[in-house]
């Protein structure tokens, strides 16, 4: 694993991307991270469609970190598209989220969420989850194969 | 010289005579030693054979009257004749045609020399000459001229009999006659003596019983007989009977003497006596005088006697000198008129009591009228009725009939104790017994009430019971002055006047009691009626003549189906069969019967009452419950749209709260991403660039960073709060160790911050629950315990639980600063804070969401505390023994 691994980013809210990014950063994770902000733009992305069609520009990334709340076609459809995909359906996919709902939860695991996790108010606490993503998922974690 | 052949015939004949005179003399001795007729023809006979030489001599005895008859003494000889020639048999004399009746009873001899010439068609001579008689001699046996009989010789062959044999029959039928004479003169004789003999024997022995007979009937008729010796003035002579009637002994009445009537007659009759014998020395001779007086007996007791005397003997001069008297105990019947006249007097004073009684107007002028007239039966000196009230355990004084003045006067009331009538005594007279003290006075240890007549000067006091039925309502009580009980008829009376005053009191209790009943039958507004099963109406109450329109009179008219709808028939004959069986009825609703489109409702009870011998009559109360039906109706129908209008408001509500709840969600959950933002990039600017502000400046942005901050924490506990309305509940056992482990994990960081010394038990019981919303329950109780402790004390919190029925109760106790009383309810709604967010660290939501969890899990929350002391939160849930509720 020479290069860091891709995250792809699937947020509509502008300032939780400036968060997770500067989180990033400030945690010190050299992982390129591509930002999608809204369902179809990350259906686009990962099944190669339109502008995402050069996949030498846009490779398929090694998790996924998804909103559930978006408008249009929310993170919950993108994860039932993406598992039912057999090129994609064992990409690892986070839900990151302000929904503590169990029926969120539950929905979330059912279409085949590897992770679930709830975006923390401090960023502070922003900053520890994405500390641990970053050593779990892109560290300790074996990669599914190609 | 005498011829020799002379000679020897006049030897021949001496030596005859000599045997003859042999024979006769040995014929006197025999005949001395017979006794009886029979005897001495039995002697006689066989020696006259020795000297008339015969085969036969019998002797018959000659009975003149009617149709003469022989019959056979005796018989003796070789031969036997058939009857009735034999001993004992009797035959008429015209069975011997030779021989003349007349003739022979004249004194003749009847010879006939040969039987044959006469036998031609007589058996009895052919029986004779068959035993082989031909000739037969008969001579008369003649006592004092009269013939009695026959002494009759047999000879074998026919011819005369010799002169000389005829003498000697002849001379022994004379001896023989003298000597049956003499027989039977002295069987006679000894016969008239003996007859004589008896006679005499039941002659006396018919004396003596005479005898004896009399004394008996003078010692026991009650009749006494005397003599009375007029100038002496004493009694001479007495039967028996006096003493005995008067207890004494007869000598010890003799003593008496003169002094007799003095002493023992009643001294009211002492003048009668003497104008009595005042008259007796003017009496005639069989004329009888009769007197009535008194004598005491020994007992004391006076004794009546009715006397009949009548002169027995006179002096030279004329004078009376004796009398003899009959006396006759009448003591009986004297008491017996006494009697009558005292039943009369009884009758005529009861009767009087009975008016009084009936036209009293109380009880108290009934018992004074029973009181009244029981004095006027039985003088005495006071009459009272005690009436007992068992429940107050007081007796009063209803009445009083006294002489003189007394401390005891109708209206006084006391205690049972009063009386002190021990609780025999009361049963006593409970069973109907009198109570009778012989004397007051001598009565040791008297109850107070008694005391009071004592001192009053009563003696004896009697207590006759009032009972009612089997109940003892009071007594009658009389007192008299003197020591004496009161006699056996007076116990009657005030017995019978007993019975008479507690019937009229219960029939004055029924009548109050009736009119009790008419005045709530006339009163009440219900229908009351009496039917009999047909349905006719015998009896109703004012209510139902109205209702019905109908005057008393025309009531026999009526029936009740007439007032009731067609099912009342149906409604009658279920009434009667429950009242068949005994039964009442209750609450039947019936419908009246539509008068001008008017609908009414009754509701019917009713009552079996038997009257004039078992016919059955039906008390009825039907209530109007028209209004209530309409009321009833329009209850159900504003129940009805109630219900209707419950049910909608439910479901605006449900809706409304849904939309709140999802309002209050997508609030919580939109705001959280502007908050994260803010509060974010505060943290940021405050990480990074901190030292590029002023002081000032780097306040601000540390307010906004804890204001950040404590507006996540609001969203969470909101958002918590606003998903247990979302939440699908399933109720199922719990391991309450399992989830407080879990609570105490998560709270470990503050647990060791605030140094809290936290007890939970480890026998924490299952329940039935959910583990998220235990979790949220105990993790905000505890969280609290940890919170809200004292500022010089580290918290102190126990966790206890207990077994409640089939519930499961687990209380949070802490040593924190506690919470006022008021307050207890308010903490459970959601923003409520006692404290501001400075002093304790909250948002205001945690007990709320503790206050709907516990709701969803079926059970309840509630606080104790004491102010600086602490608190102890209760939650009560269902135990996993038990199904859920929800």
């Amino acid at each position: 694993m020479a290069d860091p691994a891709l995250i792809l980013l699937v947020e509509d809210n502008r300032m939780d991307v400036e968060l997770t990014l500067d989180a990033f950063r400030e945690a010190r994770l050299a992982n390129a991270i591509h930002v999608v902000t809204s369902g179809q733009e990350a259906l686009d992305y990962l099944f190669g469609v339109g502008k995402f069609a050069d996949r030498q520009t846009y490779p398929l990334p090694s998790l996924v970190l998804l909103d559930l709340k978006m408008p249009g076609i929310d993170g919950f459809e993108v994860l039932r598209r993406l598992k039912c995909e057999p090129g994609l359906k064992r990409l690892p996919v986070i839900i990151l989220t302000s929904s503590k709902e169990e029926g969120d939860l539950a929905l979330g695991y059912d279409l085949g969420a590897n992770s679930y996790l709830v975006k923390p108010v401090s960023f502070e606490g922003f900053l520890d989850v994405v500390k641990q993503v970053g050593n779990y998922w892109l560290t300790l974690n074996a990669e599914p194969p190609e | 010289m005498l011829d020799s052949c002379e000679r020897n015939e006049t030897e021949a004949q001496l030596s005859r005579y000599a045997e003859r005179l042999s024979v006769l003399q040995d014929m006197h001795r025999a005949i001395l030693g017979a006794h009886s007729p029979e005897q001495v023809a039995q002697a006689v006979l066989p020696r006259l054979r020795r000297l008339v030489p015969c085969p036969r001599a019998s002797v018959t005895l000659l009975n003149w009257s009617s149709d003469v008859e022989s019959s056979m003494l005796a018989i003796d000889g070789e031969v036997q004749f058939p009857a009735p020639l034999q001993e004992g048999q009797q035959m008429p004399l015209t069975a011997l045609p030779y021989l003349d009746a007349a003739t022979f009873r004249q004194g003749r001899v009847a010879i006939v020399e040969d039987l044959r010439l006469f036998a031609d068609g007589q058996p009895v001579l052919q029986g004779m000459l068959r035993a082989g008689v031909y000739a037969f001699l008969h001579v008369p046996l003649v006592v004092d001229g009269e013939v009695i009989g026959s002494l009759n010789v047999a000879a074998d062959k026919p011819g005369p009999f010799s002169q000389e044999h005829q003498d000697i029959v002849d001379d022994v039928a004379a001896l023989l006659a003298v000597v049956l004479q003499q027989t039977w003169l002295r069987e006679q004789i000894r016969g008239y003596a003996e007859e004589l003999e008896r006679r005499v024997a039941e002659r006396t022995s018919a004396l003596a019983e005479h005898q004896r007979l009399l004394q008996r009937m003078i010692d026991t008729t009650p009749n006494v007989l005397y003599r009375y010796d007029m100038p002496d003035q004493r009694v001479v002579y007495m039967s028996e009977r006096l003493p005995a009637l008067l207890g004494y002994r007869s000598e010890e009445l003799q003593r008496f003497g003169a002094a007799l009537l003095p002493t023992l007659a009643h001294a009211d009759d002492h003048q009668p006596i003497r104008d009595h014998y005042q008259r007796c020395q003017t009496a005639r001779d069989g004329e009888i005088l009769e007197i009535e007086y008194r004598f005491r007996h020994t007992n004391g007791e006076w004794r009546w006697f009715h006397i009949r005397e009548t002169v027995f003997s006179r002096s030279p001069d004329g004078a009376v000198k004796e009398l003899l008297g009959t006396a006759v105990d009448v003591t009986e019947r004297k008491r017996a008129e006494e009697q009558l006249r005292g039943y009369a007097e009884r009758l005529t004073v009861l009767h009087e009591m009975d008016q009084t009684i009936l036209a009293a107007q109380s009880p108290e002028m009934i018992a004074q009228a029973a009181v009244r007239h029981l004095r006027r039966l039985i003088p005495c000196r006071r009459a009272g009725v005690l009436l007992l009230d068992f429940e107050e355990q007081h007796a009063t004084l209803l009445a009083a009939d006294v002489e003189g003045e007394t401390g005891l006067l109708p209206g006084n009331r006391f205690p049972f104790a009063a009386m002190r009538l021990s609780a025999q005594a009361m049963e006593r007279l409970r069973q109907g017994h009198c109570h009778e003290v012989e004397d007051l006075q001598t009565l040791s240890d008297a109850p107070p009430a008694l005391q009071v007549l004592r001192a009053e000067g009563i003696r004896t006091y009697l207590s006759v019971p009032l009972l009612m039925g089997n109940a003892l309502i009071g007594v009658l009580n009389l007192g008299r002055d003197e020591v004496q009980l009161f006699s056996s008829v007076h116990h009657e009376i005030v017995q019978e006047v007993a019975a008479q005053l507690a019937v009229a009191l219960q029939q004055f209790r029924y009548r109050r009691l009736l009119e009790r009943y008419r005045t709530i039958f006339n009163l009440s507004p219900d229908y009351i009626y009496l039917t009999n099963p047909a349905g006719d109406i015998l009896d109703a109450n004012p209510a139902t003549l109205r209702l019905m329109q109908l005057g008393l009179e025309e009531l026999h008219l009526a029936k009740v189906q007439h007032f009731f709808a067609e099912e009342m028939d149906e409604v009658m004959s279920h009434i009667v069969s429950q009242m068949e069986h005994g039964q009442i009825v209750q609450g039947v609703e019936v419908e009246g019967r539509r008068l001008a489109n008017s609908v009414s409702f009754y509701e019917i009870s009713a009552a079996p009452l038997k009257e004039n011998g078992n016919k059955l009559a039906i008390v009825n109360v039907a209530r109007d419950i028209t209004e209530r039906k309409r009321i009833e109706a329009e209850l159900v129908r504003l129940n009805e749209t109630l219900e209707q209008r419950v049910a909608e408001r439910t479901a605006q509500l449900a809706s409304a709260n849904q939309s709140l709840e999802a309002f209050s969600y997508s609030v919580s959950h939109d705001l959280r991403a502007p908050l994260r933002a803010v509060s974010g990039f505060a943290q940021i600017i405050s990480r990074r660039y901190r030292e590029h502000l002023p002081s000032e400046g780097q306040h601000y942005l540390e307010n906004i960073v804890e204001a950040g901050g404590r507006m996540g924490r609001l969203l969470d506990d909101l958002l918590a709060y606003s998903r247990l309305g979302r939440k699908a509940i399933t109720l199922h056992p719990v391991f309450l160790g399992n989830i407080m482990k879990q609570v105490v994990r998560d709270l470990s960081a503050r647990v060791e911050a605030t140094q809290a010394l936290l007890v939970i038990p480890d026998d924490l019981p299952m329940v039935q629950g959910d583990p998220t919303l235990l979790g949220q329950i105990f993790s905000n109780l505890l969280g609290n315990a940890l919170t809200y402790h004292q500022d010089n004390q580290a918290p102190h919190v126990a966790v206890r639980w207990r077994q409640e029925r089939d519930c499961v109760i687990i209380s949070i106790i802490d040593n924190g600063i506690g919470i006022p009383t008021q307050y207890y309810e308010k903490i459970f709604q959601v923003f409520q804070r006692l404290h501001g967010d400075e002093l304790y660290p909250g948002t205001g939501i945690g007990l709320a969401i503790v206050k709907k969890s516990v709701e969803l899990l079926g059970g309840r929350v509630w606080v104790e505390s004491e102010e600086g002391k602490g608190s102890t939160f209760s939650v009560e849930l269902y135990g996993a023994a038990t199904r859920a509720a929800c």
